[in-house]
């Protein structure tokens, strides 16, 4: 989910590494967190982390160690992308020790996993995490003696409250100084299987990071990306006439069988259940409310209405922008000119900092008095959401309905997260399984999804005038719909299932929603600032050579066209920076009334569906190719402005003043 | 009784015809010279005992009672081998029939009855034509509801093992199989609106009716409904 943070970084270089490998939302980045004393993005839900992140675990005065967070994947044979990056770097990475991260109440169910590890010839630890989630589920396990049947060191630990952390920590210094002996067993399939292992196995040549029994299953279940690896193998064609013959998908489900099979003895063996405890009920019986057809609903407008209008809307784009607008406006702007009006006189220097344009005056009023208070409680809602385990219920609710816009319920996820940041929801659209769920999630963020801060801004604005906000959110859901059910018949491809694992309903921890929110935001002004200072710099560098005038009247066609007074278009000059910044222009413009209400409406209608930023556009580029990005663009400022148009026609046809 | 093919084809057909469509339908008269299948298998009948001159214009053959039981026997077996094809196997719709054929004399008669079970006493093959029920049915239907059935068919609070998957293409490992969802774990299916919701062990799956259908279960005994 933190995009921008690149993947293992120059750093860690000789460093032993330490990869935390396992299904997803099972504790892999909480576990990261404390190993490591950084922060990664933790919420309840599967699919949090798509990328890898790494840090640096200390142990004592003098080891140091490179840790790495990757996605979760259900097997190694990845589904969905952010599946294939956790793969690749278990298969290709080389790791020093492999933690492998279960849930301790599944253990039976993710130990295939486990024995799959094993089975690549790397070191390996069992990590039992939700250990209190187990003891709470009733169930007890034999450690000692799951360990000694596994052959692996398992330690069993609680993420979220650091217990067990101390033992794992010292399991790992053994592991990597090398003082656990692995006995290099592994499960042995049925002979048949065993036969055929072999038989690929010993057609492997070359030197490969995992160990060729494990390539030699993996290509019998017939693993394109497996067959990839292979492919400068001399033999390859015997090994590939011996892995993908007509029986692959059928080798495929043995050996799944039989390593499930083994787990579930291994299991049955060491775990005990006693009576449940009926602890978890009321939990139980709101998770069946979330997910009613009926009850459902009302509860996500509660949610929408609470967490989005009152807090987001009312507090951070309400109480708290006014507060900060009032200080910038009586103490900051007035200081600051007349600081450079002191240093630079009245010339283009002045303007280039104060006035009416000024990078401290406007670019960072903007984003500290506007964006600042209204993305945080964004944020803050959002973590709170996302901590509780509901985005999975909300995806399970609409699934049927967005099949119709050719998405699963899974894209619930990017589009909800993209209301906060469509960048960072553009590379969430990797945990989406087919490759047109995909390009259509990721062209439904760039034209429908307004992000909070123009969300925010829009929402004070209209404040007073529920018609327009409902004629708003109508056009804008409508264009959202539509553009949803041509794209599904559009793009080529087959439609997504949908699959969906539902976490436990989990209390939000403060901490984490604080720090969550808290990298989040850094992570935001970090890619914000930069921007907004750029903008009014190069704002700047035009009015002073001109070329802002050339632009704006370039500019003032289309908007003018739509109905909206040429003095408009500066608000768009901005939000094709950001469509965000041209929004806190429209509020500029709106609060000196120069906007009639139909113009207002439109205006925020054609921002809204504008191309969201720079940045989110960049991100397109690098997960979509440079074809898709450039070509929604082209699609996207045109169509903007020609649905403002068609919205100015059809208000002034019925004669609707607002 | 070692009939030929072509007997077994007639037979169904005289059910079919007789029994299905109301018409009067004869076998071909037996001709000691005719070398069409249709007529060898006619006189092959009438050797075994199982078809008779009747009233029939034409002297077409009828079905003795003998013939009229091992013409049901026939059917039944061919059904349920579609039945078998398509819910098990998987075999496209289009060949089920003529691979039906094929299959049906390896339902030999203790096969045919484990089968029967397996499938849970179905009434009508994939076609939608019903199957003569066999004396493990009279039993079987007294549960009413069919032994193994895919997820998308039962019923919020059903219960059972994974009987089998069935999986869309051949090739690479299926998606249901790389998530765990195998045969022989137990499975509960918790509800069917908005989506279906499955658990599997401690683990709840939410999926849509179409992953849910592929998923087939065999229910357990007393968990349902
Ligand atoms: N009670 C309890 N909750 C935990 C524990 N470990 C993690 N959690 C919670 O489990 C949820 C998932 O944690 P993450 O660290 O995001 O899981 P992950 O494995 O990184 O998930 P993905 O990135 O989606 O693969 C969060 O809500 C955590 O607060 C634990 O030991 N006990
Ligand atoms: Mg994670
Ligand atoms: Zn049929
Ligand atoms: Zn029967």
């Amino acid at each position: 989910m933190d995009c921008g943070r690149g993947g293992p970084a120059g750093r860690l270089d000789g460093k032993k590494k330490v990869f935390l490998v396992g299904n997803p939302n099972v504790g892999k980045s909480a576990l990261f967190n404390v190993l490591t004393g950084s922060y990664v993005t933790v919420s309840n839900y599967p699919g949090t982390t798509v990328d890898v992140s790494s840090g640096v675990m200390r142990v004592g005065g003098h080891h140091e160690y490179a840790v790495l967070d990757t996605p979760g994947m259900y097997s190694l044979c990845s589904i969905t992308e952010e599946e294939a990056v956790a793969r690749r770097m278990v298969l290709m990475g080389r790791p020093d020790v492999i933690l492998h991260v279960v849930d301790a109440k599944n253990l039976e169910r993710m130990l295939p996993l486990t024995f799959q590890l094993v089975e690549s010839g790397l070191p390996v630890i069992l990590v039992l995490n939700l250990y209190d989630e187990m003891l709470g589920s009733g169930m007890r396990l034999d450690i000692a003696h799951l360990e000694h049947d596994l052959g692996v060191p398992v330690a069993q630990t609680v993420a979220v409250s650091g217990a067990g952390i101390e033992n794992l920590r010292s399991r790992i210094v053994e592991v990597l100084e090398g003082k656990y002996q692995y006995d290099g067993q592994h499960r042995p399939y049925t002979a048949e299987m065993e036969g055929r292992i072999a038989g690929v196995a010993k057609l492997l040549k070359n030197e490969h990071p995992v160990s060729p029994r494990l390539l030699a299953i993996l290509a019998l279940q017939n693993d394109r990306e497996t067959m990839a690896m292979l492919a400068a193998e001399p033999e390859l064609g015997k090994i590939q006439a011996l892995a993908c013959d007509a029986s692959s998908r059928e080798a495929a489900m043995r050996l799944s069988r039989e390593r499930q099979a083994a787990a579930t003895a291994v299991v049955e063996e060491w775990l005990t259940v006693q009576p449940r405890e009926k602890a978890g009920r009321w939990k139980e019986a709101l998770s069946r409310l979330m997910i009613h057809p009926v009850w459902g609903l009302p509860i996500l407008a509660g949610v929408l209405w609470f967490g989005l209008y009152k807090f987001v809307g009312g507090f951070g784009a309400g109480t708290m922008v006014d507060l900060i607008e009032t200080f910038f406006e009586n103490r900051v702007n007035p200081g600051v000119d007349a600081f450079f009006a002191g240093l630079f006189g009245s010339g283009a220097l002045f303007d280039l900092f104060a006035g009416e344009y000024g990078v401290v005056t406007l670019g960072v009023r903007y984003a500290v008095a506007i964006i600042f208070p209204i993305v945080a409680s964004f944020f803050i809602a959002f973590s709170i959401i996302e901590d509780t385990g509901y985005l999975p219920r909300l995806a399970m609710l609409v699934d049927k309905a967005f099949k119709l816009i050719g998405l699963s319920g899974r894209a619930v996820i990017p589009i909800t997260l993209g209301f906060g940041c469509s960048t960072m929801a553009t590379v969430v659209t990797r945990t989406l399984e087919s490759t047109k769920e995909r390009i259509l999630a990721t062209f439904l963020l760039a034209l429908a999804i307004p992000c909070s801060a123009q969300l925010g801004v829009l929402m004070a604005l209209m404040a007073g005038h529920p018609g327009m906000l409902a004629v708003w959110g109508f056009t804008v859901g409508l264009t959202f719909v539509l553009a949803g059910f041509l794209g599904k018949r559009l793009i080529p491809g087959e439609d997504a299932d949908f699959f969906m694992e539902l976490p436990p309903l989990r209390l939000p921890s403060a901490l984490n929603v604080f720090t969550k929110t808290y990298t989040r935001m850094v992570w935001y002004f970090k890619e914000v600032l930069p921007l907004f200072v750029l903008a009014s710099a190069v704002i700047w560098l035009g009015r002073l050579t001109g070329l802002f005038d050339v632009l704006i009247r370039l500019i003032s066609y289309p908007v003018q066209w739509a109905g909206l007074p040429a003095g408009a278009s500066p608000a768009f000059l901005y939000g094709f920076f950001r469509r965000d910044f041209g929004a806190a222009g429209l509020f500029d413009l709106a609060k000196a009334g120069t906007l009639s209400g139909n113009a207002l409406l439109v205006a925020a209608v054609i921002l809204t569906l504008f191309i969201p930023c720079v940045a989110q556009f960049a991100v397109t580029w690098k997960e979509r190719g440079k074809w898709m990005a450039m070509g929604m663009a082209a699609f996207i400022f045109p169509f903007a402005f020609f649905v403002g148009f068609a919205l100015n026609h059809i208000l002034s046809f019925l004669g609707v003043v607002l | 009784m070692n009939l030929s093919e072509a007997a077994h084809e007639a037979l169904e057909r005289y059910w079919i015809e007789n029994k299905e469509r109301g018409q009067r339908w004869g076998l071909p008269p037996s001709s000691p010279d005719s070398s069409a299948p249709e007529a060898l298998a006619a006189s092959e009948l009438a050797e075994g005992g199982l078809a008779a001159p009747g009233p029939l214009a034409g002297q077409a053959l009828e079905l003795t009672a003998k013939g009229w039981e091992e013409a049901r026997r026939c059917v039944r077996r061919h059904r349920l081998a579609e039945r078998l094809l398509a819910d098990v196997l998987d075999v496209k719709k289009e060949i089920i029939h003529e691979w039906g054929c094929r299959f049906e004399h390896v339902l030999q008669d203790g096969v045919e009855e484990s089968i029967c079970t397996l499938l849970g006493h179905p009434s009508s093959c994939p076609h939608g034509r019903s199957i003569p029920p066999g004396p493990c049915c009279a039993e079987g239907r007294s549960h009413a509801r069919r032994l193994v059935l895919p997820l998308s068919e039962c019923e919020p609070g059903d219960a059972g093992k994974i009987a089998f998957v069935k999986s869309p293409d051949a090739g690479g490992m299926d998606k249901l199989t790389a998530m765990g969802i195998l045969p022989g774990q137990t499975v509960k299916l918790l509800k069917k609106t908005p989506a279906h919701l499955v658990q599997l062990g401690e683990s709840q799956f939410a999926m849509d009716k179409g992953l849910a259908g592929r998923i087939h279960v065999r229910l357990g005994r007393g968990e349902g409904k």
